[in-house]
């Protein structure tokens, strides 16, 4: 495969370059072979960097000599579309993507701030949409109340979600550290009493909450 | 133990491991909170990387300035993963090869920390 990739780029270029055929001539000790130069012909800086004696020999030079591209990399600039003509670069979108703007519109950042520098990290949306997955391959729940289903879901597994709703419950993220226990144990109350099974409605958890949590910041 | 499916494979595919990437899950980046690390302070300015494509840079602020140190983590508000505008008469845009966050803030330490 080495070799026919060598023949095949030969031929190409020379058919493209007008260099004279024939086999590979052996170069020089201090000449550049004529593939190289021929091949390095227009936008040769390296080359003739290398000449005078400016840089020291890149370690890919050997190899673009030895491998080069079919079309030569020179930046073109690219025609301006017109009419219903179309980017071939599609936008990455995934199914999983409508789960996670709903999420965000909903719940905000997330509890937990991101870390991208970890690779395999996975951030509260992930397990939302996970969950989500779950129980719609399940089957049981039907599409509408599925959203709700997932929150419930998450926080009965320890995770507490804060609705993006009222400025309030926004404002405590900030404010401290010891807020922040008693802020949990509020949410862990309520949502033992909905699961008790005196509220259905989320909704009317947030209005409840943020009032408590009006209250909750005078004695501090 | 239990492995996932991913790591069993010896290898996996880049489509795969984009589509579960870090940056795909947060989407887009306005009003996301991240952590970030300081690499470079220059007084006042403190250079953060966060993970993305470019670092931000933010002022020391005012309260524990002392502690904003070269490898403090510090939390953001990412608004922007890239700077980019495009001034009158141009043909493409002109980026600053910087991103836009708001400071909020060092991360708590572990034991304040709820765990999740």
């Amino acid at each position: 495969p080495l070799l026919a990739g060598r023949r095949g780029g030969l031929g190409g270029r020379s058919g493209s370059r007008g260099v004279p055929r024939g086999g590979r001539r052996k170069a020089g000790p201090g000449r550049l072979s004529p593939e190289l130069s021929s091949l390095l012909f227009s936008p040769g800086r390296t080359r003739n960097l290398l000449r005078i004696g400016v840089i020291k020999k890149p370690l890919w030079f050997d190899v673009y000599a030895a491998f080069p591209p079919l079309r030569e990399p020179v930046y073109r600039v690219p025609r301006p579309r017109y009419g219903k003509v179309k980017d071939v670069i599609r936008p990455i979108l995934y199914q999983e993507d409508e789960v996670r703007a709903k999420f965000y519109k909903v719940y905000g950042s997330g509890p937990r701030p991101f870390n991208l520098s970890q690779s395999n990290y996975k951030s509260t949306c992930q397990r939302f949409v996970e969950k989500f997955n779950e129980l719609k391959e399940e089957g049981k729940i039907e599409e509408e109340k599925l959203f709700e289903e997932t929150g419930k879901a998450l926080l009965a597994s320890g995770i507490i979600l804060q609705r993006r709703g009222t400025d309030k419950v926004a404002q405590e993220d900030h404010q401290g550290v010891e807020t922040r226990g008693s802020v949990l144990h509020l949410q862990l109350q309520t949502v033992l009493e909905e699961m008790q099974g005196q509220k259905k409605d989320q909704e009317e958890q947030t209005p409840e909450l943020a009032e408590r949590q009006k209250e909750n910041p005078l004695p501090s | 133990m239990h492995l996932p499916f991913r790591l069993l494979l010896k290898s996996e595919s880049f489509a795969s491991m984009l589509r579960r990437s870090p940056l795909i899950q947060m989407g887009p980046a306005k009003d996301k909170i991240a952590i970030g690390r300081i690499f470079h302070v220059v007084e006042d300015d403190l250079y953060i990387d966060f993970g993305g494509k470019f670092h931000c840079v933010c002022k020391r602020p005012e309260v524990d300035g002392k502690k904003y140190q070269k490898g403090t983590e510090v939390r953001l508000r990412l608004l922007d993963l890239e700077l980019t505008s495009r001034f009158l008469g141009a043909t493409t845009d002109t980026t600053l090869l910087e991103a836009d966050a708001v400071l909020l803030g060092l991360v708590e330490s572990k034991q304040t920390k709820q765990k999740e």
